[in-house]
């Protein structure tokens, strides 16, 4: 009988042993970890989904050999940042960097109606990969210095030094490119 | 906490909730899609079955040496042992 209370881990043992009921209760436990991160990095929610999808799917397959010492929070959150970078790394090219960086500021010099959230949002998406996805996992989602560390494959003094100058980069986008008081 | 921590604390997002049910979908069609154990036996088994029938089709009679092939072997070297003799 599944529960709201149960572990990560029991439902883990539970999902290996063909229980279905349970596999789709860790996906709603962290879909919203899932759809933070990707959504994030990527800036699109159709793709974030598919990335949220892919990053489940290779849980799935992977499940049988999932190390208990992790915690399941970070190892799909793993996915879906490394799923986000190799995304962004195959379709981004510069050309089509710049073009979504003139739509993002043409956007904003028509319409002062988004609110707070879209427009953070454009700044994050004006950030180069490796200083949003530190921002992104530091300040969005919470993670501690080791665990972004962690999870980016990166030292902590890289986590430390990527995260002062993303959040320069973000104030100085959110000023200048988007016209925003930060009050 | 400053106003752009503030800002960025608030940068959540949700699937909706028929995510959860998309996801499983998908992995019942790789399920679908991978032969389970049950069939490897069951082509083991049948396997060995039509070997069985095949021996004694040929040799009119099925024993473990008919099935593992030493049924000659031992009269063969019972043979050149009294030939020595």
């Amino acid at each position: 009988m599944l529960s709201v209370h149960q572990s990560d881990f029991q439902l883990i043992d539970l999902a290996i042993n063909g229980d279905d009921r349970a596999f789709q209760h860790i996906v709603e436990r962290h879909q919203r970890l899932v759809a933070t991160a990707s959504m994030n990095m990527v800036g699109d929610m159709d793709i974030a989904q598919e990335i949220g999808q892919q990053t489940f799917i290779r849980f799935y397959k992977a499940m049988h050999s999932f190390k208990k010492e992790a915690k399941l929070s970070t190892y799909l959150t793993r996915i879906a940042i490394n799923l986000s970078l190799n995304h962004l790394k195959r379709k981004q090219t510069f050309a089509q960097r710049s073009l979504d960086l003139s739509k993002a500021i043409n956007v904003k010099a028509d319409s002062d109606t988004l609110d707070n959230k879209q427009v953070v949002h454009m700044a994050l998406q004006m950030l180069d990969h490796k200083h949003r996805s530190v921002v992104v996992l530091r300040m969005i989602q919470g993670y501690s210095t080791d665990e972004t560390a962690d999870i980016l494959e990166i030292p902590k003094g890289t986590v430390l030094s990527r995260l002062k100058r993303g959040l320069e980069k973000l104030k100085k986008h959110l000023k200048e490119d988007l016209k925003y008081e930060l009050s | 906490m400053n106003y752009l921590d503030q800002l960025l604390r608030k940068q959540q997002y949700d699937f909706g909730s028929d995510f959860s049910s998309r996801v499983l979908n998908a992995t019942t069609a790789i399920k679908d899609r991978s032969p389970s154990v049950h069939w490897f036996l069951l082509g083991a088994a049948a396997t060995i079955g039509l070997c069985a029938l095949s021996i004694y089709i040929l040799e009119g009679h099925l024993s473990i040496d008919t099935f593992l092939g030493t049924d000659g072997l031992y009269n063969d070297t019972l043979i050149d042992y009294l030939n020595i003799q």
